[in-house]
């Protein structure tokens, strides 16, 4: 009979903890995923360890058993909420739920990109939920006709995005982890998306900075002046619609100061109403 | 019969002298020892309260309140209208000064904050949080709420950026970004306007010279690598981007593309205040200004010899009235900012033996930063830059002002005694090199200037995370040589993972722990502004 020391053998067990936890389907304890590796493997707090695990303490073999840490905090903070059961509780609770389960569903699909490739999978990702799409060479709209789309099955290098139009479909910012490395994308139209706020405009001037020409975010109230500021980035945009949302004075001078730095934009929905006004 | 009465008198007596004296011989040697060090032996502990007098104050107390809402229940029925003069309304959350408490955070900055926000979201029935504040209101006549003087979290210019060199400060700064997207889901109160922290994205610009451009290569390959987005550019390339600027000297330079930019820093303190108030923490307005101590012969720790720990118990703190009391902790955290290294000395750290005698290497260092307004300045493709001398300039608003400063050198440093604001600075050190970087500077004019306290860790320059290898209760969340405010909640969470996991559970902050003093293996942050 093989003897493991106890340490390898509370390695045995947690790894076989670990392959079956997910088949009982038991409530996840931690609500905050990535494990960390450090670069380095320097860990300066190695000179003091638990009194138990120094040579030369005894301990029985029950002590496999005992868990590593305490109770979970999670079940101990269900137990003393009192659950609301007020009609705006449970309302926004519906809310809440709904919104945390369309994040998710922008999650990345590590599987998708590597059959497809990024521009077909980012295509696939949009049709599926409502968008239209097309592709470089082409000139028709690819759009969902009811739960039917036209898109290969496989990864096709002809196949490159060249525009985007999100239609109704709610896109979260955690979307555009599905929409990267699209290095043809010229053309994209947010119009009408309500989520769309300075982080998005932060993400898109990264994202396509060297390829974006037309964008438009008519409708998208939460961009303020800070987030059409950040777009100085995308040298090749011409054309920026802002239509609806150029109401403040602050945002009117940001447009006229992005339209000096790159002479070649045109922004439109934005009316300058008092020209004497630009202190710049 | 006589007797027996005289015998029950004299034993009575007798008793009652007995009981004193045991008990205050108990009381004596029960809690509290003198305290060596010069700062906490200045005060007397306050006595405790004798219990009876307590009963009939609380007693008192709740007959008053219950006389006044029969009062105002009078009034509104009969529909009369007046001043009522109710018992003034006490800051405490029962009415009482907080004499106990799970946890206690000395220092309510951006750091003590998050930490009382993430412990108590994560439990908020299971463990009561008391945070100690030192300086919350600015002008004692006007009641007006929680305005800092001299706390660096408010006197900060808020960037937040991926460009360190270090993977902790790279991961904390990417959560802190995520935090910051997602502010209005984590720290929205009910009954209040969602927060706003007016994120600016503009990005970080760090120029190098020859000497640094190897080192800002690497920096920018392990930030690409662990999901920062930035781009090197060559000195062409700058010239093309960023065409008001002068690429002389200029090997390298490193542009940020996501998640960087800068917000307001008081904004995102007010936000985790008020969301932690509402979450039940209690705010105590306070100094702290000593430990008490308990002497606990049985406990064995690594590095202490047996039969010589003292555990902390009970902090000391002077309130605005001037009163002492104490507050007596399971766990205390230290993030006190700048004056951390002032809070530790009172809990030995610094003045002990063994491993008590390593003391705490915060200190603060006065930074100057200048609004100047330049007609023809750098337009909106003017990301932060960083001059390889460390000086850096941003804009600030779209009228041509830009906020602007350097870290002095060693042998210049201003001295801390206040927060005043040494003009000549600016025109001795930063103007001539801003100018020569970007020729427009040439002509700027000083609005205005305001200057604040870096926590400054001597040490290394990087934040001290971690209990304390001495103290099983105490903890630190301190030193963060002025990158604290956007590093404040990933440190928030890490803290709370430390305390209620018993491990790092998503960053791991273990090369950050008060260890690294004691084995002498400085964390060494290469990209410090």
């Amino acid at each position: 009979m093989q003897f493991y020391s106890e340490k390898t053998m509370r390695y045995l067990i947690q790894c076989g903890h670990k392959q079956f936890l997910p088949y009982l389907k038991v409530l996840c304890t931690n609500r905050y995923c990535t494990e960390v590796k450090p670069e380095t493997k320097s860990n300066p707090t190695l000179w003091r360890k638990p009194w138990a695990h120094k040579e030369g303490e005894w301990f029985s073999m029950f002590r496999l058993f005992a868990p590593e840490k305490g109770g979970s905090l999670e079940v101990i903070r269900i137990l003393q909420n009192n659950i609301n059961f007020s009609p705006q509780a449970i309302q926004k609770w519906i809310k809440k739920t709904k919104r945390e389960a369309s994040i998710l569903d922008m999650k990345y699909i590590p599987e998708r990109h590597d059959i497809l490739g990024s521009n077909l999978a980012a295509a696939h990702f949009l049709v599926h939920r409502g968008a239209a799409i097309r592709f470089v060479g082409s000139t028709e709209w690819i759009k969902r006709q009811g739960d039917e789309y036209d898109l290969p099955n496989k990864y096709n290098p002809d196949y490159l995005v060249e525009a985007i139009d999100i239609l109704d479909m709610k896109l979260y910012y955690e979307g555009f982890q599905n929409m990267t490395n699209l290095s043809s994308l010229q053309w994209l139209s947010l119009q009408n998306c309500v989520e769309v706020d300075d982080w998005f405009l932060d993400k898109i001037s990264c994202e396509y900075q060297s390829s974006l020409e037309y964008l438009d975010i008519g409708n998208c109230v939460q961009v303020s002046h800070r987030g059409i500021s950040a777009l100085y980035r995308m040298s090749k945009l011409r054309t920026l619609k802002v239509h609806n949302i150029a109401n403040s004075q602050m945002f009117q001078l940001a447009c006229l100061m992005l339209e000096d730095i790159h002479p070649q934009l045109n922004i439109e929905g934005v009316t300058y109403l008092d020209s004497e006004n630009q202190s710049v | 019969m006589f007797i027996s009465t005289m015998f029950k008198a004299v034993n009575t007596f007798k008793c009652r002298k007995f009981i004193k004296v045991k008990f205050v011989n108990l009381y004596k040697n029960a809690c509290f020892c003198t305290n060596k060090s010069e700062v906490s032996s200045s005060y007397e502990p306050p006595k405790p309260e004798n219990p009876f007098k307590r009963t009939f104050r609380i007693l008192g107390n709740d007959m008053k309140t219950a006389k006044n809402k029969v009062q105002s229940f009078i009034t509104k029925v009969q529909g009369v209208r007046e001043v009522t003069n109710k018992v003034p309304k006490s800051p405490y959350r029962d009415g009482v000064f907080p004499e106990h408490c799970d946890i206690a955070i000395i220092g309510g900055g951006a750091m003590g904050s998050s930490i009382a926000y993430w412990l108590k979201q994560r439990a908020p029935n299971a463990i009561t949080v008391t945070v100690i504040e030192k300086d919350p209101s600015v002008n004692q006549n006007i009641v007006s709420w929680g305005q800092y003087v001299d706390a660096s979290t408010v006197l900060s210019v808020g960037g937040l950026r991926q460009q360190f060199s270090l993977e902790e400060n790279i991961r904390m700064s990417l959560f802190g970004a995520e935090f910051l997207r997602n502010i209005k889901q984590h720290l929205s109160v009910e009954g209040h306007d969602p927060p706003d922290v007016q994120f600016t994205p503009f990005g970080y610009l760090c120029l190098a010279s020859e000497e640094g451009a190897q080192q800002l290569e690497e920096n920018a390959n392990l930030q690409k690598k662990l999901g920062a987005k930035n781009e090197l550019l060559t000195p062409v390339k700058l010239k093309q981007k960023f065409p008001w600027i002068n690429t002389d000297g200029i090997a390298l330079g490193c542009h940020g593309l996501e998640n960087e930019g800068w917000f307001d820093p008081w904004s995102l303190l007010y936000a985790f205040k008020t969301k932690a108030l509402s979450l039940g923490v209690e705010y105590v307005d306070g100094e702290a200004v000593g430990f008490e101590f308990k002497k606990m012969p049985d406990m064995l720790t690594e590095g202490v010899e047996p039969g010589s720990y003292e555990a902390v118990e009970k902090v000391l703190v002077k309130t605005e009235s001037g009163e002492l009391r104490s507050i007596k902790f399971g766990f205390v955290i230290i993030a006190a900012g700048p004056h951390s290294a002032r809070v530790a000395k009172m809990a030995r750290i610094g003045t002990g033996e063994g491993m008590l005698s390593i003391p705490l290497p915060v200190e603060p260092r006065k930074r100057y930063v200048f609004c100047i307004n330049c007609k023809n300045g750098p337009g909106l493709n003017t990301p932060l830059t960083i001059d390889p001398s460390g000086a850096y300039f941003r804009r600030e608003g779209l009228a041509g002002n830009y906020i602007c400063g350097r870290s002095p050198l060693p042998e210049e440093e201003p001295s801390v005694d206040n927060l005043d604001v040494d003009y000549d600075f600016f025109d001795k050190n930063v103007w001539p090199i801003l100018a020569k970087r970007v020729p427009a500077f040439e002509s700027v004019k000083v609005k205005s200037a305001w200057s604040g306290y870096y926590e400054y860790n001597t040490y290394d320059e990087n934040g001290i995370v971690g209990p304390h290898p001495y103290y099983t209760n105490l903890y630190i969340a301190t030193g963060f040589s002025g990158h604290g405010i956007q590093h404040s909640p990933a440190v928030g969470r890490s803290v709370m993972e430390m305390i209620l996991d018993g491990d790092f559970e998503t960053i791991d902050l273990k090369r950050m722990s008060f260890d690294r003093l004691i084995t002498d293996t400085p964390l060494i942050e290469q990209n410090i502004f």
